[in-house]
């Protein structure tokens, strides 16, 4: 009993020792379900890939977070913890996969194609999937990925950051819908310019918060 | 006795790497450096030996009936003769003709439209295919863990009894890897240990004249994309390399096949429309309709006389390979009919 409460002791600090934690969530009405139009829409999957996680201090590089790739789900919060110690006052990360990875062949953890985000009739990882079921409105399923030239659906994203101990990043569902319902696009499977475009409504509704 | 000492601990040696050592496959020297990164995947003969069992699985397949082999047959140089579009599961027929598989080490894209850029990534595309094996790659994984007699192999590969997909799709590719197909007529003559005949000679000569700009030496293809004059069959629609791309410039365009083992791989081209290999001579011979981005080397009719046309059917015969067709390495796994 004193050897796993000496254990727990031992864990906590070792994760205090490590002075960021960064939490994924989505920000939804109550999640799963979304009020759009006088409609509840159920999400169900809402899955994408966060790469390249990079800190930054008067836009000096400090951290590059070494763990290639994280699949997050949107549909539960998931807390990370990055072994930087040194001081930083932006962050920056990629959504998606860059041709880099793409190209290594088959590869492990969350990049495993048993992860169900790679698709397999034409190479190449999808970077955000979101499908929905909704009595009103239309289901959604929205593959979206894309790594090369004219249907590059990798997006940069940057923040400041002013809590450096807990960094909050939320995806605004209610805003990301909205954009994709004013498009009317219910279905993209393959690279394309309709993928293209709901990628940049994708890096639009994704906000920090540093409480 | 220390002779005998001597030659017996040689012996000892030269056991143990035959069971230890790497499985190198045999990489001809006039073959370019492979495309596929070894370094990602060292080859190794249990994993090459357990991606050949997966090769001729059916558990891949949703209703376990239909294997990779179901369509490509080691007989046939891998390629599915006698059928222009194989046929998959529930007797589904595909939508394109099943290509030969070897030398996949120098190919930078996989698929008649290139649609896979990655060996490793191969595998994912005919087993989640409606017409081919309709089966999801997590439950195929799934399948093969709870499958004991994979677990016993798995233990002994990889020392555990589960495997993740990534493993599956490195095994499968080092199987691929394996099918190396140097050991024809061809290449003897390359090495000056044999030599072609005069009617072989001369079909060489008229080859290298008219169709190895595209069917490049010493693997035979230049691994690029042309629409070769076909047109769309009516009723398949296909499009091509255009599917991938959606780039008007690629309508209608294929990948280059290579015409090693060509004598086992009928029918030919995509859709295969070309029953026996003087069609496909007659197609290229004869005026055909072309398309706006038809290739500008095959859009008149090659200058070739009935006598050059069999002169250079005799120089394809010596693209035949019978050492990798019936390479005992390649065929299906005796140990699996125990199971």
């Amino acid at each position: 009993m004193i050897k796993a409460f000496l254990f727990l002791l031992c864990l906590c600090s070792y994760l205090q020792s490590f002075s960021q934690q960064i939490l994924f969530s989505t920000k939804a009405s109550t999640t799963p379900y979304v009020y759009l139009d006088q409609d509840t829409v159920e999400i169900k999957v809402l899955k994408y890939y966060i790469t390249k996680l990079q800190l930054w201090k008067h836009q000096q590089l400090v951290y590059t977070d070494q763990r290639g790739a994280y699949l997050i789900d949107g549909l539960r919060d998931t807390t990370y913890y990055l072994a930087n110690k040194k001081p930083f006052d932006s962050l920056s990360f990629t959504l998606g996969i860059d041709s880099a990875i793409q190209r290594k062949g088959a590869l492990g953890k969350d990049l495993d194609p048993t992860n169900g985000m790679y698709w397999a009739w034409q190479s190449g990882y999808i970077h955000f999937k979101l499908e929905t079921h909704s009595s009103n409105n239309k289901p959604l399923q929205l593959h979206i990925g894309g790594y090369a030239y004219p249907f590059n659906t990798l997006q940069r994203l940057g923040f400041k950051v002013s809590n450096t101990k807990k960094i909050s990043i939320q995806l605004e569902l209610l805003k990301l819908l909205q954009q994709i319902n004013s498009q009317k696009v219910f279905k993209i499977m393959s690279p394309s310019a309709e993928a293209v475009l709901i990628a940049s409504f994708i890096a639009q509704s994704f906000s920090i918060s540093n409480e | 006795m220390n002779k005998l000492g001597c030659i017996l601990l040689i012996c000892l040696g030269w056991l143990w790497l035959c069971s230890h050592q790497s499985a190198t496959p045999l990489f001809p020297k006039p073959f370019p450096k492979p495309i596929y990164d070894l370094a990602s995947n060292p080859l190794q003969k249990d994993v090459i030996d357990l991606g050949r069992r997966f090769f001729y699985d059916p558990i891949l397949s949703k209703n376990n009936t239909i294997s990779c082999a179901s369509c490509h047959s080691p007989y046939n140089a891998f390629a599915h003769v006698d059928h222009a579009l194989s046929h998959g599961i529930y007797d589904r027929i595909g939508f394109r003709n099943a290509p030969a598989l070897f030398n996949v080490a120098w190919a930078p894209y996989f698929m008649q439209d290139g649609a896979i850029h990655h060996l490793d990534m191969q595998a994912l595309a005919p087993i989640s295919d409606s017409n081919e094996m309709q089966e999801t790659f997590d439950h195929v994984i799934s399948k093969i863990n709870a499958d004991t007699s994979y677990k016993i192999l798995f233990k002994k590969v990889y020392h555990q009894p589960q495997i993740s997909g990534a493993q599956f799709l490195k095994a499968m590719a080092q199987f691929l890897l394996s099918l190396v197909s140097a050991e024809s007529k061809y290449d003897s003559v390359m090495r000056g240990k044999a030599s072609f005949s005069q009617q072989e000679k001369k079909g060489y000569l008229l080859f290298q004249k008219h169709c190895a700009n595209c069917h490049q030496e010493p693997l035979f293809t230049n691994y690029t994309f042309a629409n070769n004059g076909i047109g769309a069959d009516q009723h398949l629609h296909d499009l091509g390399r255009y599917r991938v791309t959606k780039d008007s410039n690629d309508l209608l365009k294929f990948k280059v096949p290579s015409l090693r083992n060509i004598e086992f791989t009928a029918p030919y081209m995509h859709d295969g429309r070309f029953a026996s290999l003087k069609d496909v001579l007659r197609f290229y011979t004869s005026p055909h309709p072309t398309q706006a981005n038809t290739d500008n080397r095959v859009k008149h009719p090659f200058p070739l006389s009935a006598n050059d046309q069999v002169d250079i059917l005799a120089f394809l015969l010596c693209l035949s390979d019978k050492h990798f067709i019936f390479n005992p390495q390649h065929a299906y796994p005796k140990s699996m009919l125990k199971n």
